[in-house]
């Protein structure tokens, strides 16, 4: 490089590597604005904002950019709660009836340390913001002790709903056993063999009773970085749902923009509609006497008909919102009932469902139940999730609880059983544009199967203690998943290997499944976390 | 030799306790015990309740202290019991009984008495089975939760308890 290409080359490329860290002038913002900063004066970077409509509810958050200054979108003129979300490491900030009416500035926020140290006091407050992997990162105990826990505990709900109890040993034998043993999240039915082995059980339960047993105080926490750069690009709008408890599983849009939601353990689904924060409730007809009601897997067709899984009364739904008709048919498992019977299914473009079960890569017609096609299987007798490719031609399916996928050529018959590494546990996720499938694994990785190579290719999630469930590549083959456990939702792009990591208002992140809108630019991404609402992810790059 | 004696009796002592407890904890109780129970303990052990939280707003702070549905009482309650309660005592499982109608029982299965008192008494120190909650539940916990067994119980699937918050009218 001569003088000359230098002098002008270098001042370009960092213009660029300037333009893009600062935040993009976006046309999804032009709301109200302002800046966060410390006492000092000093900017602070990656805090959450956000406003709450008095008339809907509806949260939407954006962050402070790395000179504190953060801009809304243009919400409905009215009245707005305004706050930050997950303090955390700063006194709460509520300011009460802030009237929006145009794109004002708003008052600079400042924010308090709660304290000078670098590890916070443990007040109810402050744990109950801390994602899981916080918890773990906070409490004393081997790699191992935390290994078993996250390995099998990390499924139904937030380590936070274990780690806010004190038991003594007893106790904890009793929970854990019941937890371990019982099958599905509904611990109905207790199977003699539990997930792990009684040594690993009774270790498992010796550490929770000595860092949550009557005696052990609680932790001065540890915290998670905040987001920087291009993690602050984004607006998350928060819905609320009419009910509690409902254990929301599954999101599928509609063509008219709408978010239906099925819930795990209760015989509601229901429709969004993002516009007003409404929601439509459905009630599924009645299941047989001592069947627990509940939707698993949730999905709408080109056609526009509602499908529904019920895991524990093993039937597949179908709704015509048209007619709002539910019709049903009863699904022929071996399982007993109230014990899962698959939960996820794919539907090709025939509107054939597919999934594995029993050795087989299995296609079934969705009217009738009656099985049309198996494929054999050598290594995986089931898949945990099921997908379709957009031209029907592969199905995919994550095999936990064991590691590793399968994938099978519909159209050659050819059968692909892919390993992974040791508690990889890929579980649900959806072929990308190229036909390769990805999976969310529950051990904190995306699994991708190479459809051109045949083989798997692991993605750690950058943040530790994560566990991830499902994965959605999207329309340019970024590829989107909840990060159970650590209150993010990570964006991966495979072409370059960049992570970004969305931080939550809630420490959660309990996604179930996602949807991506393929039809916006930048995608926008939906997800219901498992404690009862429905996020909009929009990222504005 | 005095000093090692003394140590042999206290360590007699302690494994004469463990065996003790041991042989009473690993009894299953009959249905309907024949022995008086235990002295109700009247404190539980849990933290006091805490004064409200500075931002009402955040979720996890709700979920994490049972206030999802409301502050106090029977919604309350109800909550408490879904997450403590309800995944042993159901109208499905085999094993932990219903808990409806418990008041019009006799007793309890444990033979602790079917009263306020006596159902705090067998959530605060659990038995065969069942987890001690003194260490979890605090007294205004126990007052929400027993006062929603006793007048709202207990869990329906087909009908989850309305989310506060939502704002809309949900149609069916």
């Amino acid at each position: 490089m001569n003088r000359f290409t230098a002098a002008v080359a270098i001042p370009v490329f960092l213009a660029c590597a300037a333009a893009a860290n600062a935040a993009p002038a976006s046309t999804m913002l032009g709301g109200v604005k302002g800046a966060v900063k410390a006492p000092t004066g000093e900017p602070l970077e990656g805090i959450m904002v956000q406003l709450i409509s008095k008339e809907t509810n509806i949260r939407t958050t954006v962050y402070s950019d790395r000179d504190g200054h953060y801009e809304f979108p243009k919400l409905n003129p009215g009245q707005y709660t305004l706050r930050i979300a997950r303090p955390r490491e700063f006194q709460p900030f509520v300011k009460e009836n802030v009237t929006i009416n145009g794109s004002p500035s708003l008052d600079d926020i400042t924010l308090t340390r709660v304290t000078k140290l670098e590890l916070l006091p443990p007040t109810r407050d402050i744990a109950a913001q801390m994602t899981g992997t916080e918890w773990l990162q906070s409490l004393s105990g081997t790699g191992e002790d935390k290994r078993l826990l996250t390995i099998n505990c990390n499924f139904c709900h937030s380590y936070q709903q274990i780690f806010r109890n004190h038991y003594d040993e007893h106790g904890w034998t009793e929970i854990v056993h019941r937890m371990t043993h019982g099958a599905g999240s509904p611990l109905i039915l207790q199977r003699p063999a539990g997930r792990f082995n009684d040594t690993l059980e009774a270790q498992l339960v010796k550490w929770l009773a000595t860092v949550r047993g009557p005696d052990s105080g609680e932790p001065q926490f540890v915290t998670l970085p905040r987001p920087m750069g291009r993690a602050t690009h984004a607006i998350i709008t928060e819905y609320e749902l009419p009910r509690l408890e409902l254990a929301t599983h599954d999101v599928s849009g509609d063509a008219q923009g709408h978010i239906w939601y099925s819930t795990h353990r209760s015989s509601y689904v229901g429709r969004l509609d993002p516009k007003t924060g409404k929601v439509t409730e459905f009630h599924v007809p009645g299941v047989a006497e001592g069947s627990l009601p509940g939707t698993h897997w949730i999905h709408v067709d080109p056609r526009g008909i509602v499908w529904g899984s019920e895991n524990w009364a093993h039937n597949i739904w179908r709704l015509d919102p048209k007619t709002n008709q539910f019709s049903r048919v009863h699904w022929n498992v071996p399982e007993p009932i109230n014990a899962p019977m698959g939960g996820n299914y794919a539907l090709d473009p025939d509107g054939h469902i597919w999934d594995v079960r029993r050795n087989a890569v299995t296609s079934t017609d969705a009217l009738t139940g009656e099985i049309l096609r198996k494929i054999p299987t050598k290594k995986f007798a089931a898949t945990y999730g099921s997908a379709v490719s957009a031209d029907g031609r592969y199905f995919g399916g994550g095999a936990w609880p064991r590691d590793g996928v399968v994938v099978a050529d519909v159209k050659t018959g050819e059968v692909f059983e892919g390993a992974c590494s040791p508690n990889c546990g890929p579980a649900r996720g959806e072929f990308d544009p190229d036909d390769n499938y990805w999976a969310g694994g529950r051990g904190g990785e995306l699994v991708e199967f190479d459809i051109k190579k045949k083989q798997v290719v692991e993605y750690r999630v950058p943040t530790p203690y994560t566990a991830l469930y499902t994965a959605h590549p999207d329309k340019n083959g970024e590829v989107w998943a909840g990060e159970s456990h650590s209150g993010r939702y990570a964006r991966f792009n495979p072409k370059t290997g960049e992570w970004v990591e969305y931080v939550l208002p809630e420490p959660y992140g309990f996604d179930r499944e996602s949807w991506i809108d393929n039809s916006t630019t930048p995608v926008t991404v939906w997800y219901t976390d498992h404690d009862g609402w429905i996020t909009r992810i929009q990222p504005l790059d | 030799m005095g000093s090692r004696l003394a140590k042999l009796v206290l360590a007699g002592t302690a494994v004469a306790v463990v065996v003790v407890l041991g042989l009473f904890i690993g009894r299953r109780p009959p249905d309907v015990a024949a022995n008086a129970p235990a002295a109700p303990v009247k404190q539980a052990l849990a933290p006091a309740p805490q004064p409200p939280f500075a931002d009402p707003y955040q979720r996890s702070i709700s979920i994490y202290n049972f206030r999802k549905a409301a502050m106090s009482g029977d919604d309350r309650g109800r909550e408490i019991f879904y997450y403590k309660c309800w995944f042993c005592h159901n109208e499905f499982a085999k094993g932990a009984p219903p808990l409806k109608g418990v008041f019009q029982r006799q007793q309890l299965s444990s033979g602790r008495a079917a009263t306020v008192d006596g159902i705090k008494d067998e959530i605060r120190n659990g038995g065969p089975g069942m987890a001690a909650y003194k260490y979890v539940l605090n007294e205004a916990d126990l007052n929400d939760l027993v006062g929603y067994i006793r007048d709202g119980c207990c869990w329906d699937s087909n009908s989850p308890p309305p989310n506060p918050r939502y704002r809309g009218n949900a149609t069916d």
